[in-house]
């Protein structure tokens, strides 16, 4: 790591920041005013502007969730709903200004390039700076852009699916997200094309009080495949930032599509996100989702199976450490017959953190047949950590067949001494127990992730033991 | 909130309305609970179990049958306040016509509370198309030496044990109902008191023979 960075917290790997360097910023708080600014300065059509001061009303309307984390230590009127690090958008690696260009580095979007990673959107506060689409996307007829670029080249398309699967109307983030979102991904895949390398987006806040709201809407035509990774790290602030991203994903008939997330926001962030897909006839969802960061998560990626023997999977890691609360799941909606679900989470607390599966599958009349299946096991690793599971299920058709079974526990004494017996150091060996428990999501992830996920988990464990 | 002191099983058959059932467990005490809610229209119950001392250990089975348009809403809470206690909770639901059940229950176990178990187990059979099972089991742990599992099912009478039986010439009927006592006498097992065994297994048989 470059020694000249400031190292606000040098048990946090990408705690690092770059001095603030901005073109556009609005003030802080969101009002109608802040709003019609934002679409304004995005030069957005009418239908956006009307939708985002609709979606505004909505969000001051609503009240604060009363379940999972706490959320009421959220100053919205402290934080900066839009910011624009830059004046235009740049095509190619060397055109990036040279401190975004250092903060990427760091997180290392030139190897994922080396590594011929099908297209590279990055993106560095609110606005997507860098991007560069492999020729072999544009052939296949694959749009892959940033949410305001889609709205700009793809009108029609965006009005005909956006905040179709998420309306405003959801819930209170999706509407503040609604109101105030930026960047985010468009990616529209045609009929019958299959995308054999998985699209990458990187995301950053580097703003003190800075809000970021992507807007990203997946639309898989009939037949098509694509694997989207969306990776985050964030430096470390001393005031709380919220990140309140949408992502809609529409699988059409016979359609794949997977969406992987590591999280690994700093530990003052509440990251409070709205994911959902629809999926049509024979369609296939998997959502992949890793939490290891932020303050408070709160996320529950949710598949709406409206078409027969539609399938979706749900693989969920979350990780709470000292001063985190991870309150993460899936739901599952089952609209149509044969439809089948498997939703697996594994999660972990140490250091007095806290994890919480929410779940929730519904069975709804006239899905007939439908099969169902919830596995959830928490590691407990020490006495002042706390685990809680919260799953419920709904079922309205007799032919439907549903599971749910959940374990919580701590590291086998047996698998400990069996290890420590062969000479293993014992935080070695929590380390390796804790990394096999839960190899069956990490195996699901691009290697890079793997990698960088079993490290990870490595140095927060033997970090832990004294 | 009864005190049970010493190995103690206990049958209650769940009345129309509104019914709630407060034990806590001390050092010697066995609690075996056993619920019978059948023929009712609408039935609240709450249970509510509380390991307090060393070594407590409790039991709680539940046997639900609804039909016509009877709905029932089950809740128990299983509150680990001690070391070394053990909980095992099963509660079986058996749904026809437009019977409605929810069943909401926790399991805490608290910070003071090491080597708990406990465990968590609903079953729900539906038997009509306009059946409706709800299930919300969950577990709050502060604890971290402990075993906790819990686990939910719904789903129809298994289409081969149904098989099974037509083939050696049994009518539809009575196939279901033999169907339907065993997957509820399965619970059964966890009572070790022969004699109230006997009772609630004879129970059984009479309440499905109506259905």
């Amino acid at each position: 790591m470059d020694t000249n960075t400031t190292l606000p917290n040098d048990s946090y790997k990408y705690g690092f920041h770059k001095p603030e360097h901005y073109v556009f910023k609005s003030k802080r708080g969101l009002d109608g005013g802040v709003v019609a600014q934002i679409s304004g300065y995005k030069d957005e059509p009418e239908w956006m502007r009307k939708f985002r001061l609709k979606s505004l009303g909505i969000f001051q309307s609503k009240p604060l969730p009363s379940w999972g984390g706490n959320l009421h230590d959220i100053h919205f009127d402290d934080i900066y709903y839009y910011l624009r690090p830059t004046d235009r958008k740049v095509t190619s690696w060397d055109e990036l200004p040279p401190d975004i260009k250092d903060t990427y580095d760091k997180i290392g979007i030139p190897e994922a390039e080396k590594k011929f990673l099908s297209g590279v959107s990055a993106q560095y506060e609110s606005e997507v700076v860098y991007k560069s689409v492999q020729s072999m996307l544009t052939k296949k007829g694959v749009v892959f852009l940033d949410m305001d670029s889609g709205l700009r080249e793809y009108p029609e398309l965006v009005k005909q699916y956006f905040a179709t699967v998420i309306p405003p109307l959801d819930n209170k983030f999706a509407a503040l997200n609604s109101a105030a979102w930026s960047g985010g991904s468009f990616v529209y895949v045609p009929k019958g094309v299959k995308i054999d390398l998985p699209l990458q987006a990187y995301f950053r806040i580097n703003a003190a009080n800075m809000g970021q709201f992507e807007r990203t809407l997946i639309i898989a035509d009939e037949g098509s495949f694509v694997h989207y990774v969306e990776g985050c790290t964030a430096p470390i602030y001393s005031t709380d930032s919220l990140h309140s991203a949408v992502v809609e994903i529409i699988v059409k008939k016979g359609a794949r599509v997977r969406y992987t997330t590591i999280q690994n926001w700093s530990t003052n962030v509440y990251n409070l996100v709205t994911k959902r897909a629809r999926v049509e006839e024979e369609g296939i969802m998997e959502w992949v989702d890793g939490n290891l960061g932020s303050k408070l998560t709160m996320k529950y990626p949710s598949v709406y199976l409206v078409g027969r023997k539609a399938r979706g999977e749900i693989l969920s890691i979350a990780y709470a450490g000292p001063h985190q609360h991870q309150d993460a799941g899936g739901k599952a909606i089952h609209a149509a017959s044969e439809t089948t679900s498997q939703i697996i989470s594994k999660s972990i607390s140490r250091g007095g953190g806290r994890t919480s599966y929410r779940g929730l599958v519904q069975i709804q009349e006239g899905a007939k047949k439908a099969k169902s299946k919830v596995v959830c096991d928490a590691l407990l690793l020490d006495e002042s950590s706390r685990s809680d599971t919260y799953p419920t299920m709904q079922v309205d058709e007799q032919d439907a067949q549903l599971g749910h079974e959940a374990t919580v526990s701590k590291i086998g004494d047996e698998q400990l001494f069996y290890l420590e017996s062969r000479g293993i150091g014992k935080a070695k060996a929590e380390s390796m127990i804790v990394n096999g428990f839960i190899e069956p999501i990490v195996k699901e992830l691009p290697l890079e992730y793997a990698v960088e996920m079993n490290r990870l988990i490595q140095l927060q464990m033997e970090g832990s033991v004294g | 909130m009864k005190k049970i002191i010493q190995p103690k099983t206990i049958v209650v058959e769940i009345p129309e309305g509104e019914s709630s059932y407060d034990y806590s467990v001390v050092g010697n005490g066995d609690l075996v609970l056993v619920f019978v809610a059948a023929g009712f229209h609408t039935a609240s119950v709450y249970v509510r179990i509380r390991l307090q001392e060393r070594f407590a250990r409790a039991a709680i089975i539940g046997l639900v049958i609804g039909d016509k348009a009877s709905t029932i809403t089950i809740r128990t809470l299983q509150e680990h306040v001690a070391p070394d206690t053990t909980s095992d909770l099963l509660i079986k639901t058996v749904l026809s016509d437009h019977a409605s059940c929810l069943y909401d229950g926790g399991i805490r176990v608290e910070r003071c509370a090491q080597k708990t178990d406990a465990y968590q187990r609903n079953e729900n059979m539906l038997l009509s198309g306009h059946a409706h099972a709800e299930s919300k089991p969950s577990l709050e742990i502060f604890a971290n030496d402990v075993r906790c599992t819990h686990g939910a099912t719904v789903g129809p009478i298994p289409e081969e044990q149904l098989l099974y039986l037509s083939t050696r010439g049994i009518a539809h009927k009575n196939a279901q109902q033999l169907i339907v006592a065993g997957f509820l006498s399965h619970a059964l097992e966890k009572i070790s008191d022969l004699a109230v065994k006997n009772l609630v297994s004879d129970k059984i048989m009479y309440l499905v023979g109506q259905v």
